[in-house]
């Protein structure tokens, strides 16, 4: 690792860290006093991890401006093929593809507040394998929804996993699944 | 004979499904192990989900027996491919893969499971005889020499996981500290909840478990496209008959290696967090600082991948002694094995050994299944699991291992809060694996928290002294001195390194 990474890794840890910390001082006294109050541990816990992260920012501080400085590589940010900004390497990889990939994950989490299971995972996964480079319509269409159909079936009609409640729509699959689950005699 | 293995025995072939699920969680274990990225933490953070609707002894066999395997699993990638399967892979690769340039990879793979199983059998023998003589000791312990062990534990885990003791060891405690969110044990008072109701019950350990191996692990894969589209290249078999298989004169080269790598890893085993990868490397530079005139090392020597995977297949017994015997799992694998224990209500620590007599020892035969079991799939399979990885496309196994572990998370209490903290701990995975910090110190650290808690809790609640009844220990203090130690040793090497 550099130091400059160090550096901006220490500075992630502190700042957690201290949030952390802030929350510890609002734990309340325990009224009956039952030998060591409740926020001891977390004390204890929290002055050793703030130490650490600390002296972590201070070393990979120093240490980043003892060595010689190295202009950090870097990528071209374009969206809808305009250049936005130039950022650093990791940066980049990780605005470009990390980013989407969750968002993808928090809109299926979203998604499924509101229609339910199956539409998301499809449109999910359809999402997640375009992500990942898959194209065309067997791998973009079929597979998605032949395989999400499945998982539903196994987790949701047999296995009786209960669907979260859709604020749109609700699709009651009591009649379905109970048939199929009298018909494999579970 | 009058051993506990037996009634193991009688226990675990009594109930079918553990014996099947001894059987599946092998051939999961050995496949998860086979694929580069998917480790056997990830394969078993997905299982676990599953283990709460299993038998105890079923749920506890099926992710024992992935851990076991796995192991193995990773070699076969790391001497066809030349890329781990698994972190503790990453010596046989060394030696491995030029036997496969020669069209030797039928002796490699050969060599990989006859030296995995016997340094896996010698390590659950020690673990089945060996194991009870040492809960009689540690029983005897009280709450101040557990919380020392537990303060060692955290020392050894942080500065000896990883490069960096500063990252290792800001891992741990961070991990300590994220434990320690939910309702406090004694007075039910909220501690760290930011005031969000859900998580009053504390982060469970799923969702965490989840986000950092297998979330994170879907986020490094999406950052790293170029890896996923590449085809893997079998080589072509060599045509001599003694290249595809193990002969006698292999054998007889290779056993005082694999003795010696055996005993070295159920060494390093039994020491909390140290694990697989550091055993299969100490091992392999010791196999090869005493090398024989004639050996090819660093061309393809046998002798370098029985000396390995000896060591790391030693490990996965070993590092189950310090979990029943004092609380303190020896490795992630065996963290996650402790996670199942909590789960179905069993107590880990020296009394398991009284009150859980028989799933214990039902779980020590499941082992010795587990060996035989990868054994024969090894021996003549690996190389069709092999063709098989080779035609892999990553590309869309991914996808479907993230969606698959978002339903994982969902099935266990229905709650979507625990999809979003999955996907939190995904980013705190990334971050983790990005910035070289310690994921395996984080993981144990988490779930060994609340126990160190309760230990200190007692300690001071039993004593008037304060912190000193620490001082008042013989046996916390040499705990205690042993941590000094240990990071002392590790500062000194570090500085040696460096200058």
């Amino acid at each position: 690792m550099s130091a400059r990474s160090n550096f901006i890794s220490s500075i992630v840890m502190l700042s957690v860290t201290l949030v952390f910390f802030w929350q510890i001082f609002l734990i309340e006294e325990d009224p009956f006093g039952h030998g060591m109050d409740p926020d001891t541990f977390p004390l204890s816990v929290g002055i050793v991890l703030v130490a650490l992260c600390a002296s972590f920012v201070l070393s990979s501080f120093f240490s980043m401006h003892k060595g010689k400085k190295e202009k950090d590589a870097t990528m071209p940010f374009t969206l809808f093929g305009r250049l936005i900004c130039n950022l650093p390497s990791e940066l980049h990889l990780f605005v470009v593809w990390v980013i989407p990939m969750a968002t993808i994950a928090f809109l299926y989490v979203g998604l499924m507040t509101l229609i339910q299971y199956l539409v998301p995972s499809i449109i999910c996964l359809s999402s997640t394998l375009a992500l990942f480079g898959n194209r065309g319509t067997r791998m973009l269409f079929v597979i998605p929804t032949i395989s999400m159909t499945f998982y539903y079936i196994i987790f949701f009609g047999i296995l009786r996993l209960s669907e979260p409640r859709g604020l749109i729509f609700e699709f009651d699959n009591y009649y379905i699944f109970g048939t199929l689950r009298k018909l494999i005699g579970i | 004979m009058d051993h506990p293995i037996v009634d193991g025995f009688i226990s675990l072939f009594s109930s079918g499904w553990a014996v099947f699920y001894a059987i599946l969680g092998t051939t999961i274990g050995l496949l998860a192990g086979a694929t580069p990225g998917l480790t056997a933490s990830a394969a078993i953070s997905m299982i676990i989900p599953l283990s709460f609707y299993l038998e105890p002894l079923s749920a506890l066999v099926f992710v024992y027996t992935i851990g076991k395997s796995a192991s193995f699993g990773g070699s076969i990638p790391a001497i066809l491919f030349n890329t781990p399967g698994t972190p503790q892979a990453s010596a046989t690769q060394i030696e491995g893969y030029p036997l496969t340039r020669q069209g030797k990879q039928g002796k490699a793979l050969k060599m990989a499971v006859i030296a995995s199983a016997a340094g896996d059998t010698f390590s659950e023998c020690l673990l089945i005889f060996g194991a009870a003589f040492i809960a009689v000791y540690t029983a005897r312990m009280g709450p101040p020499e557990i919380f020392a062990v537990y303060c060692t534990a955290f020392v050894i885990i942080g500065s000896v996981i990883g490069a960096s003791i500063m990252r290792g060891l800001i891992s741990t405690v961070f991990g300590i500290l994220l434990s320690i969110i939910g309702l406090d044990p004694i007075s039910s008072l909220p501690r760290l909840t930011f005031e969000i109701n859900m998580l009053e019950t504390g982060i469970g350990l799923v969702p965490v478990l989840l986000g950092v191996f297998v979330a994170s692990e879907v986020f490094v894969q999406i950052a790293d496209r170029g890896s996923l589209g590449s085809e893997r290249m079998m080589s072509e078999k060599s045509d001599v008959p003694a290249d595809n298989y193990v002969t006698w004169s292999d054998l007889k080269r290779c056993l005082p290696v694999m003795a010696k790598s055996t005993g070295m890893g159920t060494i390093i085993g039994m020491l909390p967090g140290v694990g697989a990868s550091a055993a299969c490397f100490v091992a392999y530079a010791e196999a090869r600082r005493t090398a024989s005139p004639g050996d090819k090392w660093g061309d393809g020597e046998v002798k370098g991948v029985a000396a390995a995977e000896a060591a790391n297949n030693s490990v996965s017994g070993a590092n189950i002694i310090p979990l029943l015997t004092l609380g303190i799992p020896g490795s992630v694998a065996a963290a996650l094995l402790g996670g199942v224990f909590l789960i179905h209500g069993m107590h880990i620590g020296p009394r398991i050994f009284v009150e859980e007599r028989d799933t214990i020892y039902g779980l020590f035969a499941s082992g010795l299944l587990c060996i035989a079991t990868y054994y024969v799939i090894g021996y003549w399979g690996s190389g069709l699991i092999g063709r098989a990885m080779a035609k892999l496309p990553m590309r869309v196994i991914y996808p479907f291992i993230f969606l698959t572990s978002i339903v994982a998370v969902y099935a266990l209490r229905n709650q979507m809060f625990d999809v979003m903290m999955m996907l939190v701990f995904g980013f705190v995975g990334y971050f983790f694996k990005k910035f070289d910090y310690s994921l395996p110190a984080f993981i144990i650290a988490f779930i060994l928290g609340p126990g160190a808690e309760r230990a200190l809790r007692q300690a001071l609640l039993l004593h008037n002294d304060g912190p000193m009844i620490f001082l008042e220990r013989p046996l916390a203090i040499f705990f205690i001195f042993l941590a000094a130690l240990v990071i002392g040793i590790r500062i000194w090497q570090t500085t040696r390194t460096r200058s």
